[in-house]
């Protein structure tokens, strides 16, 4: 029986232009993923006296035990973009969902913009936290602009309400292999209007980053180190995507160019994540590296000065650790 | 074959200090740029006119702080730049100002978007294609039009890097394409814009008509149009960064693999 029937018979009034439920929509995402969602709408749901609804490829029981109500289940070919999106909406005009959520990768921020300006309803992407007011009946969501620097928080006038959530915004969910839950197929519409085409792989080599520039950047001091392990550190820099940096004691030891050394006295740098393995961190240092958003220190003395401006420190010497180190990674 | 790129004019992020513990964005410095994102696009769009020939348009939203913006794209190479008289829309306001745009200019076969502006959101792409039903290709960090199809490059993860610093290679970069007229998004990663020649920029301020002004009645926009759906409910901060956190071995491997 359909939980709208289930309604019906217990005399609650249906109305056809009412916005209702939470829905998950999972697009070929890791479950991990789509389950915190699950988790999120289903503590929601609950607040709301709503009822949570999947909809995916995926596995059906999985999402039950994470908090779905109903599971809708879609064939994998119709979740390309294009195909979800007419997928979707055509699905979405007689449903009427109030919430919806998508994972928000690539193609989750385009299914849910398209299907917003389809549906007539707002979006918001890259979400890292939602806040549910019952009694207004909308979520205030929380996105970072400025890569990160703040967060703007938004709410939506129209319905239905579309989110695009980050991973790791929600804690992971208990899994209750207990609940119950119902499980239907969803058709897709006949005529899919598919009109990107995929042509392949393509020949692009990203342009050269500077150091200057760089988003990841590992670097090697002389404390603790010994051309050995330099040359680890190396290779764990190429195994992360990171650039090889050093300050003025391994240049001088002669394991990085004079065009590496990161300081006042060489370059300043400003990336995501700054690695320091074996760098003291003295103020010439500190003001050349200070600008990265997030600095894990490796350092065999735990008086030095970059432990008080690392978010991660580790002590001990780069020598042991980062054989360890490279071979975790 | 005419190009439409929609410049947003942001905040400059050097002029402004966020300070997470008083819970304050400083702003010292009032000074607006075009959205990098955005910038990418317009040059995308130039170099599809280098190659094979088109009329470019550049559009924003203004009536203050979108000049520049518009000048600086007039130098670049830009044909015509018009200043849709809306103070500061949000993203549902602005496509749909944007596609009453294309219908108002009318043979507009491709739009050039920034897939993201730093100061808001990142949908208005896909919306807009789906507002004047474009096929739509996002991601892209190439951009060409090869016959009547525009063709594009996308990164194979779109952050440029390994994918959670696993055994598993980051994905080969593909190509995809959709025939015109089509809505295409293009990265940070784009193209790096190019510089406008001095001289270029001296005769786009000198002239009096390097800007088109459209108000929403000439674009036949209606009030409802004009309602803004998104609602700004104030910001939140990042928690405070703290410093000389102990951490194992483990930890930073899982940190790494995750930032």
């Amino acid at each position: 029986m359909d939980v709208y029937d289930l309604q019906a018979l217990m005399g609650e009034n249906i109305e056809a232009e009412d916005y209702r439920d939470l829905w998950v929509v999972g697009l070929a995402v890791e479950m991990q993923h789509v389950a915190s969602l699950l988790g999120e709408a289903r503590r929601m749901a609950d607040m709301l006296g709503a009822y949570v609804h999947y909809i995916g490829a995926g596995d059906s029981d999985e999402a039950i035990a994470f908090g779905a109500d109903r599971v809708h289940t879609l064939a994998a070919e119709s979740l390309a973009p294009d195909a979800a999106v007419s997928t979707l909406a055509t699905f979405f005009e007689t449903r009427k969902p109030e919430f919806v959520f998508f994972p928000a990768t690539d193609i989750g921020n385009e299914v849910a913009g398209c299907l917003a300006q389809r549906l007539k309803g707002g979006v918001v992407c890259n979400c890292i936290a939602l806040r549910l007011d019952e009694s207004a009946r909308e979520i205030v969501a929380s996105h970072p602009v400025y890569d990160g620097a703040y967060y703007l928080d938004t709410a939506l006038a129209a319905k239905p309400q579309i989110f695009t959530v980050r991973e790791g915004a929600f804690p992971a969910p208990l899994r209750d292999s207990g609940r119950n839950g119902e499980t239907e197929p969803m058709d897709s519409p006949a005529d899919l209007a598919i009109r990107a085409r995929a042509l392949g792989e393509a020949d692009y080599t990203p342009p050269a980053v500077s150091l200057r520039k760089a988003a990841r950047v590992f670097a090697v001091g002389r404390a603790g180190n010994d051309s050995e392990s330099a040359a680890i550190g190396k290779q764990i820099a190429e195994k992360i995507g990171a650039h090889f940096a050093g300050d003025r004691s391994a240049f001088d030891s002669g394991w990085i160019e004079e065009d590496q050394i990161v300081g006042v006295n060489g370059i300043e740098i400003a990336p995501d994540v700054y690695i320091a393995a074996g760098i003291w961190g003295d103020t010439l240092h500190r003001a050349g590296a200070e600008g990265a958003k997030f600095v894990i220190a490796i350092h065999p003395d735990k008086r030095a000065p970059i432990f008080s401006w690392a978010d991660t420190c580790l002590v001990g010497k780069p020598k042991d650790v980062l054989p360890k180190l490279l071979a975790l990674l | 074959m005419n190009i439409l790129v929609p410049l947003k004019p942001i905040l400059d992020p050097a002029g402004m200090i966020v300070n997470r513990k008083a819970g304050r964005v400083f702003v010292n410095r009032e000074n607006y740029m075009t959205n990098p994102a955005d910038k990418r696009a317009l040059e995308a769009a130039l170099r599809i006119k280098d190659e094979a020939g088109a009329g470019v348009i550049v559009a924003a939203f203004g009536p203050d702080r979108s000049a520049d913006s518009l000048l600086e794209a007039r130098a670049m190479g830009a044909d015509r730049a018009i200043l849709i008289d809306i103070p500061s829309p949000d993203e549902t306001v602005s496509v749909h100002a944007l596609a009453a745009l294309c219908h108002h200019l009318g043979q507009v076969d491709l739009v050039i978007v920034g897939d993201s502006a730093l100061d808001t959101g990142a949908s208005i792409g896909p919306r807009l294609a789906e507002a004047l039903d474009f096929a739509f290709l996002g991601g892209a960090v190439q951009c060409s039009v090869e016959g009547n199809a525009a063709r594009i490059i996308r990164r194979g993860d779109s952050r440029g890097r390994p994918d959670r610093a696993s055994a598993r290679p980051a994905p080969a970069a593909t190509a995809h394409e959709a025939d015109l007229p089509a809505v295409v998004a293009v990265t940070r990663e784009g193209a790096q814009p190019r510089y406008p020649h001095g001289g270029n920029i001296i005769t786009a301020y000198r002239d009096a008509n390097a800007i088109e002004s459209l108000s929403p009645a000439d674009l036949g926009l209606s009030d409802s149009d004009l309602q803004p759906v998104a609602i700004e409910r104030g910001q939140s901060f990042p928690p405070e960064r703290e410093f000389g956190k102990q951490a194992s071995l483990d930890d930073i491997a899982s940190v790494i693999g995750h930032r």
